[in-house]
């Protein structure tokens, strides 16, 4: 059984889950979708999350960020997905279309060579591959102050973030993962986007439009994919409403 | 199936663009052995120190065709400049004029100087325009010529394109004249910094909207490279495949470097220098 988990860690992402949620019902009609809120969050966000896969109730999940929309069906991402244990999105793009390299955001990634992993995104089997993985991610994440010296001694993170525990788990066990462009993940950071004045919130800089058909254009430029807009006052009453309508 | 180059002149009180197309069709066909079609209107051949045999066919259109007249400072070096007059919003009726089953649409201004875009007949893609040109000084703002402005979609050069005639290519021109039409309206929804009519913006906007408002492969890049000089530097010499530019240096007035240019295909955007060598040839 195929199934699509969101997480959120706290009650006030339960409106960002619900868009969410709202987004792949009107392109994946028959697919099933589980919410996580993590009331009580532990020491870190990332402690609930390293425990999705052993709670997932699905043969094949896809996790994704409640700061993200659906805009796609995803029958063809499952298809190529499935010959996998594991996924992780290691490429993302700008809304424009044009392929992020990441430098602002993604320093510890570059002085320590970690792989480039985007966890707003990913997808896992249950099988012996991601036992041990997700296994190792957990260990990682319980012991990220030592772990993190040893892997990233350079711009080495404060606090424990998913995207450095799953490119760390991915050296230690030695898991390559498979290069591709599936799906078109949309990461909307402001300085990523290739703009030569940057602003603190992407808002700020270019218009939304949302249809009543459920179409985003960011400016001018038709969205597709997943798109994580990392901003958490982009969920609107009335974009709730647009979709609701589309789904009712 | 029937090739060759499509150029458009509509002289003014600066220009004469026959002449500097006549340049364009002496070396399309020497260099690329295609014959030239001009687009023209009466009054321009009546002002023209152009050899107009060297056309394979002269098209008159109205003046209108060419839209309204624009006026900018164009630059000479960068020493002065004049306001000068250009009409340029001719360009979307190119589909329907050409008399060409496959055609390259050039500027007057390009200097061709070698065989490249012969490619063209010999690959399977029905329309092909430049994404990036090379400016040949280095100093410039890099994000220009990259994208309509700071959010907007792809930026394309529509000095040359390269198109068959086919039903998706006639959807894409009639979308063209469409922009032109509502130039105003598309300005607001593209952000563009200026209101007046701009091919490169037209074309780019119409390939943003041919692939649906996103990235997508319509358009494919034109073979070899296409350098350029802004109307600041200067063109000195040509002598066959070769060129002599003064290149200038936007963070040093009056200081230009020589540049030898061999075989390389050069749009001069100073066409007052282009005219003064056309006329010493």
């Amino acid at each position: 059984m195929r199934g699509i988990v969101l997480y959120a860690s706290g009650e006030k992402y339960e409106e960002q889950a619900e868009l969410c949620a709202s987004s792949i019902r009107k392109h994946n009609k028959e697919i099933s979708i589980t919410t996580v809120i993590e009331t009580d969050t532990g020491r870190f966000a990332t402690d609930g999350r390293c425990n999705i896969y052993q709670e997932s109730i699905y043969d094949e999940t896809i996790v994704l960020d409640t700061d993200t929309l659906v805009l796609d069906n995803l029958d063809y991402v499952w298809e190529c997905l499935s010959q996998q244990d594991i996924y992780y999105t290691t490429k993302a793009f700008t809304f424009r279309g044009d392929v992020i390299n990441d430098t602002f955001y993604r320093k510890t990634f570059i002085k320590n060579n970690l792989p480039n992993v985007y966890n707003a995104f990913y997808y896992f089997k249950k099988s012996k591959a991601a036992d041990e993985f997700y296994k190792v991610q957990k260990e990682v994440n319980d012991n990220w102050k030592d772990v993190y010296a040893e892997f990233c001694p350079f711009h080495t993170p404060t606090k424990p973030s998913m995207d450095v525990n799953t490119a760390i788990t991915s050296l230690i066990t030695g898991t390559n993962f498979y290069k591709s462009n599936i799906p078109h993940l949309v990461h909307m950071k402001p300085r990523i986007q290739g703009w030569e004045n940057n602003p603190e919130h992407w808002q700020d800089k270019v218009g939304v439009y949302l249809t009543d058909d459920c179409e985003l254009f960011i400016g001018n430029n038709k969205q597709h994919g997943i798109f994580h807009y990392t901003e958490n006052d982009f969920v609107t009453k009335e974009k709730v409403r647009k979709y609701q309508c589309q789904n009712s | 199936m029937s090739k060759g180059i499509l150029t458009l002149a509509s002289n003014n009180s600066e220009f004469d663009y026959l002449l500097q197309a006549q340049q364009l069709a002496e070396r399309a066909l020497k260099y690329l052995d295609l014959p030239t079609t001009v687009v023209t209107d009466k009054s321009s051949v009546a002002n023209t120190s152009c050899n107009l045999s060297v056309f394979e066919n002269i098209i008159y259109t109205d003046e209108e065709s060419f839209g309204i007249s624009n006026q900018r400072e164009m630059y000479d070096g960068d020493y002065g400049f004049k306001k000068a007059h250009w009409k340029n919003e001719a360009r979307p009726l190119a589909y329907d004029l050409t008399p060409y089953d496959e055609t390259i649409l050039v500027d007057t201004d390009i200097v061709i100087c070698n065989s490249d875009w012969n490619i063209c007949f010999d690959q399977p893609h029905n329309f092909m325009i430049y994404k990036d040109c090379i400016n040949l000084s280095e100093n410039h703002w890099p994000y220009q010529y990259e994208k309509l402005g700071e959010i907007g979609p792809d930026f394309y050069w529509a000095s040359v394109v390269f198109f068959r005639k086919t039903d998706e290519n006639k959807i894409y021109f009639d979308l063209l004249k469409h922009i032109k039409e509502e130039w105003i309206h598309y300005t607001h929804v593209y952000s563009l910094p200026s209101k007046k009519y701009r091919s490169d913006y037209a074309f780019s906007i119409a390939i943003h909207i041919v692939n649906g408002f996103k990235k997508g492969d319509f358009a494919k890049n034109m073979p070899g490279q296409l350098y350029y000089i802004t109307d600041k530097g200067i063109l000195k010499e040509i002598d066959n495949e070769n060129m002599l530019l003064l290149i200038n240096d936007p963070t040093y007035p009056r200081k230009f470097t020589a540049c030898r240019t061999k075989k390389m295909n050069v749009h001069v955007m100073n066409k007052f220098s282009l005219e003064r060598c056309l006329c010493e040839e």
